[in-house]
C-alpha cells in the first residue's frame, strides 16, 4: 500500500510537468476523479487492517491534497501563460497613425477679433457694431469730412447711391453711439470694412476695422497713450513699444499715426518693417471738437479720443501672414495653421 | 511725390544723410515713404553737336558728323529727329550705355561710324520727365548745352530722392520751398532759435512796362477771392535753356515751352499753380463763373469736356478758356505761335476746386494744391517770380498785372493755456509755447493765460485752437508725452447681446466639426447666375465697382462658399466641411442687410484610411447639424419637402420656423457642379441667424431625469414606400405616453419579403417615468392605441415577428 501511494506520487511528479491547461484538466481526473488513481486507493482500504486504517487513510489524504495543491499551482501557471498567450496576439502596432476624425476651427480672423474684444472688455470698453451699408452722414460729414473734401480720396469708397456707401471704416459707428448715448463713452467699434482698393498682398476691398473711442471729462492725450499701449503689449507681447507720428485724420485732432516696435525684428530692421524697425498700425488722436458739435455734446465739458486699427493688419502681423489675400481664399491648409 | 535732395540743398544747406532727413520729416509728420536713389549706369558718353547730317541713299540711316568737342566724328545713325545744330548725347568708342553693352567702331556697308548716339532709354532716364520728342527719338539736349562734357553733369541724374506722402491739410509741403520750409523749422528746433523763413524767398524787382488791359471781372467772390492776370507782351516761345532745364529735371517735371516750363517751375517750386493763356486768342474781357449746363471746353490734354454749375471756369467772350484751378483750355494755350501771353495767378477756395475737379474725374497737380488749400497771400508774388523769368528766358516784356481781390483778413487764433493742459493731460509752460511758436516762425501776443497767435499765411491748417495745441505736441514731440492709464467710473464691460449670440453660434458650429471662413461680400453676376439666382430686383449693384467681379453685394452665402470649395477641392483638399457667419444684402425699398448661416459639406469627417473606416457627408449630416442646432438653441422647426433651382429636386427642403420660412438645405444639383468642375457630391444648407435668435429663449434650466431603469421596445412598421417619414414619426408621437423619452429611427427597408411599393421603418423606443419602474404591461397598453392610430393615419402596420 505504502508502496502504491510513494508509486502515484511519483507518476503526478513525473506527469504535472510542462501540461497545457487541458492536459492539466485530464490530470486532475485521472488523479482526483471518481475513478481515478487516489480514489481507487480507497478502495483497497478495506484490505488495510484495522489499527493501520488510520495511518493509510492520513497518508492518501497528504497525497491528495499534494496533488491537488500541484495542479492547481499547474493550472494557475497555465492560465497565465495562456492570458499573455493571448494578450500577445491582440498586439496593435502603436506606431500606426490614429484614425483621424475631422474637427473644426474658428477663422484666424475672428480669433483675433475676439482676442482683441476680449483685451479691451478687460479695460472697460464696451463691443458695439453697426451696419455694414450706412449713410454718408455717419462715414463722412459727422466724422468732419464734409462732401469734395481730399482725405476722402484716401478712402476709396464704394457706392450704392449718392449718399448711401458701404462704410469705409467702423467710426460712423462711434457717431450713432454718440448720438444715443451720453458721456461717458468707452466703446470698441469691430467690423467689415470696405474700400475701393485693387486686391494685392497688402489691400483687399474688404477689411475689419477695430475702433475705439472714449469720450468723458479728463480724458487726455496721455490716456490715449497709455491704452494703446496698453493693447499692444496685450496682444503683440510685453516687449513691444508704440510710437505715434504726427498725422492728419479729419476726424481728431492731434492725430497721429500709431506704429508698434517689429515683432518680426524686435526693431533692428528687417524687410517687413522696410528696415525702419516700426510697423505701422492705423490711426488715432483726440476727438475733434467739430466732431463732438456734430453729435450734440460740448466740447468745452467732454473730451476724449478715437483710434482705429486693421484686424488683417493685426493678425498678419502677430502670425506673419505675408499676404491679406490669404484670408479670404479660406484654403484649409491656410485655415488649419490656426487652432481655435 | 519725389523731392530731389539736391535741389533741396541748393536752397537750404543741411547736413543730414537723406535717411537722417526721412526720419526727421516723418517725425514732424511729413511721412517719407521711401527714398529713391537714383545712379547713372553708363559710362563716357558725352554731348556732342550736330554738324552736318545725310541721309544715306537706298538705306534708312543717315551720316551725321558730330562735334565732340576738341574733335568731329562721323556716326551712322537710323534717327530721323535731327537736324543740324541739335546737341545729344554720344556715345564713343569703348563707352558703355545703361543695358550695359561696350559701344565699337562699326561699319555700315563700307561707311566707319564712330559711335552712337543716345536716346532716353541708352541712358536709362525716366520717359515721364521727357517730352513727348524727347522720348520718341534721339534726346536732344536744350541749345545752349555745352558741347564735350559728360552727360551725367549736363542733367543731374545722379540724386537721392524723398518719397514722400502729401497730406490733406499740407498743401505747403506739395513743393520744394515748402520741404525746406519743414527742414527749417527742424533746424530751428534742434538749434533752438526762431525759423528764419524769408531765406528760402528771392527778393525779384520786376520791371514792366504799362498797364494790363485786359479786364478781370469776378462773379463767385467766395470761390475766387483773388485774382492776378498779367499781360506779358513779344514773348519768344522756344525750348527752355539748359539751367531751366536742369531745374525741371530735379523738380520730375516734363518740359514743353520755356513759358509754360516756367509756370511749372513755379507750381513745383513754390506751390503757386499759374496759366499762361495765349493773349491774342482771348477775346474781350475774362470773367470768373460758374460753368452753364452745355458749356463745353477742350482742355490741354485735349479732351473735350462737359460743364455744369459744379465747376468754376475762367471764361472771355467767346466761353470758358479753363476750367478754374484744374487744367486750362487748348485753345488759348501757349504754343510756338504765341507773341502775347496773359499769366494768371489766383487763388481758388478748397472747395470750389475739389468739387469741380471731381465733377470732372480729374486730378492736375493744381487741384491737389488748391483742394487741399494754396497759401492765399502767394499769387501777388509768384506772378512776379514767373514774369520776371519770363522775361529773362522768353525775353517778354511784363506790364503792371490787373488784379481783383475780395481776401478776407486771416484772424489770429487764441490759445488757453489751461485748455491745452486739460486735452493734452500735463502741464504746458509759457516759456515752451514761446519756443514753440518761435520754431515755427508765428507771431503771436501773450497775454495772462493765453497766447493769441497769428500763423503764417501758407498754414491754411491752423484755424482753430485745437490746431495750435496738435502744433504743441508736434514740436514737442509725439513720444515726449506721458502714458496714463484712463480713470473712470467701473462698470461691467460687455458686448451687445446680439454679438454674444454669434460668437456662441460660431462656437458652436466649431464644436460640430465646422471649419469657419471669412469671404469677400462682392460678388460677380455671373457667380449668381450659376447658381440660379433669380431675384433681381432684391440685389443691390454698386454704382463704382472695382471690377465685374465684385459689382453685387451678395445676397447669399453659397456662391462664395462654393468657390472656397472649388479652391480647395483644386488644393487636393477634398474633405471640406466649412460655416460662414455673415451679412447678406438686398434691397426693399432700402438697403437692407441681414445675418445668414451657410453651412457647406463635401468629402468625408474621416480622412482615407488604412481601417477603412469611412465616414462620408450626406445630405442627412446636413440636416443633423442643423437639427443638432435647433436642438441647442430650442428652436422648433420642421424641414419639408421643397425645389431649388440649385439644388437636386428630390434632395431638397426648406426649414420653417412656424409658418416662416428661414432657411433650406439639400443636395447641390449636378447641372450646377458641373459648371464649376467638382465631380464630388456638395451638401449645403442655410438659415437666417436673426431668425434663430428672435426665438430662441437663452433660458437654460435643469430638467430632472429619471433614477429608474428604463425601458426600450423595437417596432418595426410597414408602410407605403411614399409616406413620408416624418407623418409616422409624428403619429407615434400623437398617441405616445409622456414617459416616452427617445426614438430613434435604426433602419429602413425594402424589397423581399415585403410586398413591391412598401417599405419597413424600425424605430427603437425607449421610455422611463421619474417616478416608478415601468412593467412591460404598460407599454402594450400603448402599442394597441399605436396600432389603431398608425392605420388610421399612415396606413401602416406594426409587423410582428
Ligand atoms: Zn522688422
Amino acid at each position: 500500500m505504502e508502496d502504491k501511494i510513494k508509486q502515484i506520487k511519483e507518476e503526478f511528479k513525473e506527469k504535472i510537468k510542462n501540461k497545457s491547461l487541458k492536459e492539466l484538466k485530464e490530470l486532475e481526473i485521472y488523479f482526483l476523479g471518481r475513478k481515478g488513481k487516489v480514489s481507487i486507493l480507497f478502495q483497497f482500504f478495506k484490505t488495510v487492517p484495522k489499527e493501520r486504517r488510520k495511518h493509510f487513510g492520513a497518508k492518501i489524504n497528504e497525497l491528495k491534497s499534494f496533488i491537488e495543491k500541484g495542479i492547481s499551482t499547474e493550472i494557475q501557471r497555465a492560465e497565465s501563460i495562456e492570458a499573455s498567450r493571448k494578450l500577445e496576439e491582440e498586439k496593435i502596432d502603436v506606431t500606426l497613425p490614429g484614425i483621424k476624425l475631422h474637427t473644426g476651427g474658428l477663422h484666424i480672423l475672428s480669433q483675433t477679433i475676439s482676442r482683441a474684444e476680449d483685451i479691451f472688455l478687460s479695460m472697460g470698453f464696451d463691443v458695439m457694431v453697426g451696419p455694414e451699408i450706412e449713410e454718408d452722414y455717419y462715414n463722412f460729414e459727422a466724422l468732419n469730412i464734409p462732401e469734395f473734401h481730399p482725405a476722402r480720396a484716401m478712402q476709396d469708397t464704394f457706392y450704392l447711391s449718392k449718399k448711401i456707401l458701404l462704410r469705409t471704416q467702423t467710426s460712423p459707428i462711434q457717431v450713432r453711439i454718440m448720438e444715443k448715448y451720453k458721456p461717458p463713452i468707452r466703446i470698441i467699434a469691430m467690423g467689415r470694412c470696405y474700400r475701393k482698393d485693387a486686391p494685392d498682398s497688402s489691400h483687399f476691398p474688404v477689411f475689419h476695422q477695430i475702433e475705439g473711442l472714449v469720450i468723458d471729462k479728463k480724458v487726455t492725450f496721455a490716456n490715449l497713450k497709455g491704452t494703446l499701449s496698453l493693447f499692444a503689449k496685450r496682444m503683440f507681447g510685453e516687449e513691444v513699444k508704440v510710437r505715434f507720428t504726427p498725422s492728419y485724420f479729419p476726424f481728431v485732432e492731434p492725430g497721429a499715426e500709431t506704429s508698434i516696435s517689429c515683432v518680426i525684428c524686435g526693431g533692428k530692421g528687417c524687410s517687413v518693417c522696410k528696415n525702419t524697425g516700426w510697423l505701422e498700425m492705423g490711426g488715432s488722436g483726440m476727438v475733434h471738437p467739430n466732431v463732438l458739435k456734430n453729435v450734440g455734446i460740448d466740447p468745452e465739458i467732454y473730451q476724449g479720443f478715437a483710434f482705429g486699427w486693421g484686424m488683417e493688419r493685426i493678425a498678419m502681423v502677430k502670425h506673419k501672414i505675408p499676404d491679406i489675400r490669404m484670408f479670404y481664399q479660406n484654403d484649409l491648409r491656410f485655415l488649419k495653421q490656426f487652432k481655435g | 511725390m519725389l523731392t530731389s535732395i539736391k535741389m533741396l540743398k541748393s536752397i537750404i544747406q543741411f547736413d543730414y544723410t537723406p535717411e537722417e532727413l526721412g526720419e526727421k520729416l516723418s517725425m514732424m509728420g511729413l511721412e517719407v515713404e521711401g527714398i529713391t536713389k537714383v545712379r547713372h549706369r553708363f559710362d563716357g558718353i558725352i554731348t556732342g553737336k550736330v554738324k552736318t547730317i545725310h541721309h544715306i541713299t537706298d538705306t534708312k540711316l543717315n551720316k551725321a558728323i558730330i562735334n565732340v568737342g576738341n574733335e568731329n566724328v562721323q556716326i551712322i545713325t537710323a534717327a530721323s529727329n535731327l537736324k543740324s545744330g541739335d546737341v545729344i548725347p554720344v556715345a564713343l568708342p569703348h563707352s558703355k550705355v545703361v543695358s550695359g553693352a561696350d559701344i565699337l567702331k562699326k561699319d555700315f556697308k563700307g561707311i566707319a561710324s564712330s559711335g552712337m548716339l543716345c536716346s532716353y532709354s541708352e541712358l536709362g532716364l525716366d520717359p515721364e520727365i521727357l517730352s513727348g520728342e524727347e522720348k520718341e527719338g534721339i534726346l536732344i539736349l536744350p541749345a545752349d548745352t555745352p558741347v564735350g562734357e559728360k552727360i551725367e553733369d549736363i542733367l543731374p541724374i545722379d540724386d537721392d530722392y524723398l518719397e514722400l506722402s502729401l497730406l490733406p491739410d499740407r498743401a505747403d509741403a506739395f513743393c520744394l520751398r515748402g520741404v525746406a520750409r519743414w527742414i527749417e523749422i527742424i533746424k530751428a528746433k534742434e538749434e533752438d532759435r526762431w525759423a528764419n523763413f524769408s531765406q528760402l524767398e528771392e527778393a525779384v524787382s520786376l520791371k514792366m512796362e504799362g498797364v494790363t488791359n485786359i479786364p478781370i471781372i469776378i462773379e463767385n467772390k467766395e470761390f475766387c477771392p483773388f485774382y492776378s492776370g498779367r499781360f506779358i507782351k513779344d514773348v519768344t516761345i522756344t525750348a527752355s535753356l539748359l539751367s531751366l532745364r536742369q531745374k525741371l529735371f530735379m523738380l520730375r517735371m516734363r518740359p514743353v515751352n520755356n513759358v509754360v516750363d516756367i509756370t511749372n517751375f513755379v507750381l513745383s517750386f513754390y506751390g503757386q499753380p499759374l496759366h499762361a493763356f495765349d493773349a491774342d486768342i482771348i477775346k474781350g474781357k475774362i470773367c470768373i463763373r460758374p460753368g452753364k449746363k452745355g458749356e463745353k471746353i477742350q482742355t490741354l490734354d485735349e479732351i473735350e469736356r462737359n460743364l455744369s454749375n459744379a465747376n468754376l471756369v475762367i471764361a472771355d467772350e467767346s466761353g470758358p478758356i479753363a476750367i478754374a484751378g484744374v487744367i486750362g483750355g487748348f485753345k488759348t494755350a501757349v504754343t510756338e505761335k504765341t507773341k502775347n501771353v496773359l499769366l494768371e495767378s489766383a487763388y481758388f477756395s478748397p472747395r470750389c476746386v475739389a468739387r469741380s475737379a471731381r465733377n470732372l474725374g480729374i486730378i492736375t497737380d493744381a487741384s491737389a494744391i488748391f483742394e487741399r488749400g494754396a497759401d492765399p497771400l502767394f499769387p501777388s508774388k509768384a506772378s512776379i517770380v514767373a514774369a520776371n523769368l519770363i522775361s529773362k528766358e522768353a525775353y517778354g516784356i511784363p506790364a503792371k498785372d490787373n488784379v481783383v481781390s475780395y481776401l478776407p483778413p486771416k484772424n489770429p487764433v487764441n490759445l488757453r493755456i489751461a485748455r491745452a493742459e486739460k486735452i493734452l493731460g500735463e502741464k504746458v509752460e509759457k516759456k515752451s509755447l514761446r519756443k514753440y511758436f518761435n520754431f515755427e516762425g508765428f507771431d503771436f501776443v501773450e497775454k495772462e493765460d493765453q497766447f493769441i497767435v497769428s500763423a503764417l499765411s501758407f498754414r491754411v491748417d491752423i484755424k482753430e485752437e485745437v490746431d495750435l495745441i496738435e502744433e504743441i505736441v508736434r514740436m514737442k514731440g509725439y513720444n515726449e508725452f506721458g502714458e496714463a492709464l484712463i480713470v473712470g467710473e467701473l462698470k461691467g464691460a460687455k458686448r451687445t447681446e446680439y454679438e454674444n449670440f454669434i460668437w456662441d453660434l460660431k462656437e458652436k458650429l466649431v464644436k460640430l466639426g465646422l471649419d469657419e471662413i471669412q469671404t469677400i461680400s462682392l460678388v460677380s453676376e455671373s457667380s449668381l447666375d450659376l447658381v440660379g439666382y433669380t431675384d433681381k430686383k432684391k440685389l443691390i449693384k454698386l454704382l463704382n465697382p472695382l471690377s465685374i467681379d465684385m459689382a453685387f453685394m451678395r445676397p447669399l452665402l453659397l456662391p462664395t462658399a462654393l468657390s472656397v470649395l472649388e479652391r480647395n477641392k483644386k488644393s487636393e483638399n477634398v474633405n471640406v466641411s466649412i460655416f460662414e457667419v455673415g451679412k447678406v444684402f438686398y434691397k426693399e425699398k432700402l438697403f437692407k442687410e441681414t445675418d445668414e448661416l451657410g453651412i457647406l459639406l463635401s468629402g468625408a469627417r474621416t480622412s482615407k484610411n488604412y481601417l477603412g473606416v469611412h465616414f462620408p457627408y450626406s445630405l442627412l449630416y446636413l440636416k443633423g447639424l442643423f437639427e443638432e442646432l435647433f436642438l441647442y438653441y430650442d428652436v422648433p422647426v420642421t424641414f419639408a419637402a421643397e425645389k431649388f433651382s440649385f439644388m437636386h429636386p428630390y434632395q431638397s427642403a426648406g426649414i420653417y420656423l412656424k409658418e416662416e420660412k428661414i432657411g433650406y438645405l439639400g443636395t447641390i444639383s449636378m447641372a450646377v457642379l458641373n459648371k464649376l468642375g467638382l465631380t464630388d457630391e456638395v451638401f449645403y444648407g442655410a438659415i437666417n441667424v436673426e431668425k434663430l435668435l428672435e426665438h430662441y429663449g437663452g433660458k437654460i434650466n435643469f430638467e430632472t431625469f429619471s433614477l429608474y431603469p428604463s425601458v426600450k421596445r423595437d417596432i418595426a412598421i410597414i408602410v407605403d414606400e411614399d409616406i413620408a417619414e416624418k407623418d409616422v414619426r409624428n403619429a407615434i408621437l400623437s398617441v405616445a405616453p409622456h414617459e416616452l423619452q427617445k426614438i430613434i429611427l435604426f433602419d429602413i427597408y425594402k424589397g423581399s419579403p415585403l410586398p413591391p411599393g412598401k417599405k419597413n421603418l424600425a424605430y427603437s423606443l425607449e421610455f422611463s417615468s421619474v417616478d416608478k419602474t415601468l412593467k412591460g404591461e404598460d407599454i402594450n397598453k400603448f402599442i394597441e392605441i399605436l396600432e389603431k392610430t398608425l392605420q388610421e393615419k399612415v396606413n401602416g402596420k406594426i409587423r410582428k415577428e
